[in-house]
């Protein structure tokens, strides 16, 4: 299971909404985070997010048994470990 | 008539946290005519207080004038300018005239100190940007960083200032992944080869602890408090419920956060 948390600031609102895009992506909370998981791995579209530098590098707030193997201009994307 | 008696001893019990922001913050200059020029002239901070003082103590401690601008809120700027002191020997590449740096350091880690001021609006930003445009120290950068919008310049001295104002208000929950943050930062670093990831993966742990149960502190203004607006199982760390937030139920008053809440989960 792939698992990472988001804090709710609506500067990071787009984060969770462009991963639930993919229909095996489940978003809950956790207090006021987001936590998104999928069985497989999370791909997150920067561009979609319409998240600049700051927000989008600095939008990871956890990362449950997972791993980032791609944190770019272009997406984010986090796996099992 | 006598005054009633407090109901509690909460009154006399002295707060924990009592300090009133910066007294002052003080640096050596080796130039006060410039950077009188730099605080009082160009940005229009008062002269608020200065020293005299003839040297003391055993060593050959120079006269010295010790002198304050006003930067707001009784906050306060200081210099000290020692006469017939040279600036001691060392790189000058790049830093300041209290640090210098070779060449070869990264300017990420010069850039790292700094003073940042803090202005309410974004009048006032551009103000200060037109103040420094017009003079000898024009703004070098002004970057928006989605959540502040600041202005960059360096003093006389090579001391970098900005001039910052926020795009809005810090949330009560970012005062909780603060906590979090710095807890899982103090967990990796007293351990072996801290990392980025091995902070993420500590403090996914102590999301799942103690965000359950957060709640804003009382008085605080909740700007997007999801657990209040959540059933009460929603908020469960164990569950994970892709229906667990129904549509409608999302965060009370977090702006653009109550869309991604909503239709996310939604979805599934």
């Amino acid at each position: 299971m792939s698992t990472l948390f988001v804090l709710d600031v609506p500067e990071n609102a787009t984060v969770p909404q462009v991963a639930a895009r993919d229909p095996r992506v489940s978003v809950e909370m956790v207090g006021p985070y987001f936590r998104i998981t999928s069985p497989d791995t999370i791909v997150i579209d920067r561009r979609a997010t319409g998240c600049r530098h700051a927000v989008w590098y600095s939008a990871v707030a956890g990362l449950a048994q997972s791993r980032v193997t791609q944190h770019d201009k272009d997406a984010l994307r986090v796996e099992a470990r | 008539m006598t005054a009633p008696a407090p109901a509690t001893g909460a009154q006399t019990v002295p707060p924990v946290h009592r300090v009133k922001g910066v007294d002052h913050a003080a640096f050596p200059t080796f130039d006060p005519a410039g950077t009188v020029r730099f605080y009082r002239d160009v940005l229009r901070f008062p002269v608020v207080h200065s020293i005299c003082a003839a040297g003391w103590g055993p060593e050959k401690h120079p006269d010295f004038i010790h002198f304050f601008f006003d930067i707001g809120n009784d906050d306060r700027i200081a210099f000290f300018y020692y006469f017939g002191f040279e600036r001691p020997a060392g790189p000058d590449a790049k830093g300041d005239v209290y640090a210098g740096f070779d060449a070869d350091v990264p300017q990420f880690w010069v850039n790292s100190r700094h003073l940042a001021i803090h202005v309410d609006s974004e009048e006032d930003l551009l103000e200060y940007r037109r103040r420094l445009d017009e003079s000898a120290w024009p703004v070098e950068m002004q970057v928006m960083h989605e959540t502040i919008e600041s202005i960059y310049t360096h003093d006389p001295n090579g001391y970098m200032i900005e001039i910052t104002r926020a795009l809005r208000p810090v949330t009560p929950q970012e005062d909780l992944d603060a906590e979090l943050t710095i807890d899982a930062l103090i967990d990796v670093v007293t351990g072996e080869d801290p990392s980025m990831d091995k902070l993420l993966a500590r403090k996914a742990e102590l999301i799942v602890e103690r965000a359950p149960a957060w709640r804003p502190a009382a008085g605080v203004p909740a700007k997007a408090v999801l657990a209040e607006a959540l059933p009460a199982g929603a908020v469960a760390a164990d569950r994970v419920a892709p229906q667990a937030v129904p549509a409608g139920a999302a965060p009370a008053g977090a702006g653009a956060a109550q869309a991604p809440a909503a239709e996310g989960v939604a979805r599934a």
